[in-house]
C-alpha cells in the first residue's frame, strides 16, 4: 500500500491545480467483484493556503479481469449521472497514462458511513429492507427514464435499433461462452436456442442499461437511504428491461424468490419501475429478459472460472463466482426451460 | 490418510473463518480469506461425492442415450447414441469420469438441440426425459453453503 500512497500523491499533486505536500493514508483494498483493483483511501494536501482533505475511492485495472470492459466507459457512466437525481460518486480524474500506478486508473469520491448489502445473505436489509426497495427499484426506473442523448452517453456507445438490442447482448454472451466454457453446457445452449426462437418485441426505447444493478452493487446508509449507485462497467445502450430483468433474477435474493434482491414484493418493485421509468413491464417481454439474464450470468461464472483456471486471476471470488453462481443459474434455467418446452408441445 | 480429507478441509474452513479472518483487519483480506474458507468447505463436498455423481450422471445419460437410439429416424444420430450408450467407466478416477462426462455432454446438447426441431409424437416424451435426466444431473451437483452475512 506504501507503493500506491507514493505514487498517487505524486499523480494527484501533478493533477491537482495549485497542490501541493499532498499525503495519501489510510490506503485500504476493498473487493469490488474482480474487475477492477478497488481502493480506499484520504487525501490531504495544501491548496491556496488551505488545508484540504478528501476521502477517494481509486480503481484501477488489474491484469486481467471478470469482465473486459473499458474503464471509461464506467468513469462518463459516473459523470453522466452525477448531474441526475441517480445517486452516484462524484467522478474526479480518469487517467489512461500508465506511466503513474502501471495501469489506467479512475478516482471518485469516498461516499462514506455506508454499506453494502451481500446478495448471499438471507436478509440483507433487515428492518430497512421495505424503504431501501422502494428507493433501489425507483432508482432502477430513473435510469430507464433517461436520455442517453442528452447525457452526453449516446456518442461514447454503440445504439442499437430497438429490435436488434437483443440480438446484439445475446451474441455477445454466447460468444464469451464459446470463447471460455471449460465444460460442455447443455443448459445455456438450450437457452440460448430458446432466445433465438423466441425473440422479444423491440424495445420500447434505447435505454441507459447499468447492466450489472443488483443487490451489492448500491451503498445505503443507517437510515435506509441509497447514497450511490456503484459497478457501472458493464453500461451499455440497450433495452431497460435487461436491467429489471438483472436485478430481479433470483441469484441476488439468496432463495427468496418473491423478494427479489432480499428487499420488497416483486410486484411492488416492477410497479415502481414502471411508474418511475414510464415504461410497461409486459410479463411475456421481461419473461425472454429474465431467461436472458441467467444465460448472461452463466456466461460470466463461466467466465470467471475460464481465469481462474488458467491462472490469469486467482481472486477467490472468481472460483466462487464460477462454482456457485453456475449452479444457482443452471438449476433456475433449468426449471424454466423444462417447463417452457413442455408448453411448446401442447 | 486420516483425519479424512473432508475433516481436514472443514476444520480449515472453521480456522480461516473464525480465527484468522477477523484478525486481518482489512476488508479485502478478510474478505479473500472468509472466501477461500468457502471454497474448502464447498470443496470438501465436492470431494466427498464427485466420483459418486459423475459415475451416477454417465451412467443416467448412457441410458438416456440408448433409448433415444431407439426412438430417433436420424441414422447418424442413432448410431452415436448407441455407441455411447456401449461406454463404461473403465477408470473411477475424477479425470477419466470428467472427461468421459464432457464427452457424453456433448453428445447431450446435439440431442436437446435436434429433438427441439422435431414435431413428431415421439419427440415430445424423449425432449421431457432429456430434461428430466438433466435436472436430476444439476441436483445432484447443487452446491450448498451456509448464508454469509
Amino acid at each position: 500500500m506504501d507503493d500506491i500512497a507514493q505514487k498517487f500523491a505524486a499523480y494527484l499533486e501533478h493533477r491537482v491545480s495549485g497542490a501541493s505536500a499532498v499525503e495519501i493514508f489510510d490506503v485500504s483494498r476493498i473487493h469490488g467483484g474482480a474487475s477492477r483493483e478497488t481502493f480506499r483511501l484520504r487525501a490531504r494536501w495544501r491548496q491556496d493556503g488551505e488545508a484540504v482533505e478528501r476521502p477517494l475511492v481509486l480503481r484501477r485495472d488489474p491484469v486481467a479481469s471478470l469482465i473486459e470492459t473499458e474503464r471509461d466507459l464506467e468513469y462518463n457512466a459516473y459523470r453522466a449521472f452525477h448531474p441526475t437525481a441517480v445517486p452516484v460518486p462524484e467522478p474526479l480524474y480518469l487517467e489512461t497514462e500508465t506511466a503513474w500506478l502501471e495501469r489506467p486508473f479512475f478516482v471518485m469520491e469516498q461516499i462514506e458511513g455506508c454499506e453494502a448489502g451481500s446478495p448471499f445473505a438471507p436478509d440483507p436489509f433487515g428492518p430497512l429492507a421495505d424503504r431501501i426497495g422502494r428507493q433501489f427499484w425507483t432508482i432502477l426506473g430513473t435510469i430507464a427514464a433517461q436520455d442517453p442523448e442528452a447525457l452526453g452517453l449516446a456518442g461514447h456507445m454503440e445504439m442499437p435499433a430497438p429490435d436488434k438490442a437483443w440480438a446484439r447482448e445475446l451474441a455477445h454472451w454466447e460468444k464469451v461462452i464459446d470463447d471460455d466454457e471449460l465444460t460442455p453446457q447443455p443448459v445455456a445452449r438450450a437457452a440460448i436456442r430458446w432466445l433465438k426462437r423466441n425473440p422479444p418485441p423491440p424495445a420500447q426505447k434505447i435505454a441507459v442499461v447499468h447492466g450489472d444493478y443488483r443487490t451489492g452493487n448500491f451503498l445505503f446508509d443507517a437510515d435506509g437511504d441509497i447514497r450511490a449507485i456503484l459497478d457501472w462497467e458493464m453500461c451499455h445502450l440497450g433495452d431497460p428491461l435487461e436491467d429489471l430483468a438483472w436485478a430481479a433474477d433470483p441469484l441476488w435474493a439468496f432463495e427468496q424468490p418473491d423478494r427479489p434482491g432480499g428487499m420488497i414484493g416483486r410486484k411492488e418493485a416492477v410497479a415502481l419501475w414502471e411508474q418511475a421509468s414510464g415504461l410497461s413491464a409486459d410479463p411475456d417481454r421481461l419473461r425472454w429478459w429474465e431467461i436472458f439474464a441467467s444465460v448472461k450470468g452463466l456466461a460470466i461464472w463461466i467466465s470467471a472460472g475460464k481465469e481462474y483456471d488458467s491462472g490469469t486471476n486467482q481472486d477467490p471470488v472468481m472460483a466462487f463466482s464460477s462454482w456457485y453462481c453456475t449452479d444457482v443459474h443452471d438449476r433456475v434455467l433449468a426449471e424454466r426451460l423444462e417447463a417452457l418446452a413442455a408448453e411448446a408441445r401442447l | 490418510m486420516k483425519p479424512d480429507l473432508v475433516k481436514v478441509m472443514n476444520g480449515t474452513f472453521g480456522t480461516l473463518l473464525f480465527e484468522i479472518g477477523p484478525k486481518l483487519g482489512t476488508d479485502y483480506s478478510s474478505g479473500s480469506v472468509n472466501l477461500m474458507g468457502l471454497l474448502l468447505l464447498l470443496g470438501a463436498e465436492e470431494h466427498e461425492r464427485a466420483a459418486d455423481t459423475l459415475f451416477q450422471d454417465n451412467r443416467d445419460l448412457r441410458a438416456l442415450f440408448g433409448e433415444a437410439a431407439g426412438i430417433v429416424p436420424d441414422v447418424g444420430l442413432r448410431g452415436r447414441l448407441a455407441a455411447a450408450a456401449a461406454e463404461t467407466d473403465a477408470s473411477l478416477r475424477i479425470s477419466a469420469l470428467t472427461d468421459a462426462n464432457d464427452g457424453l455432454k456433448t453428445l447431450l446438447v446435439e440431442v436437446q438441440a435436434y429433438l427441439e426441431d422435431q414435431a413428431e409424437p415421439w419427440a415430445g416424451p424423449l425432449e421431457a426425459k432429456v430434461w428430466h435426466v438433466l435436472r436430476a444431473n444439476l441436483e445432484r451437483r447443487k452446491v450448498t453453503f451456509p448464508s454469509l452475512g
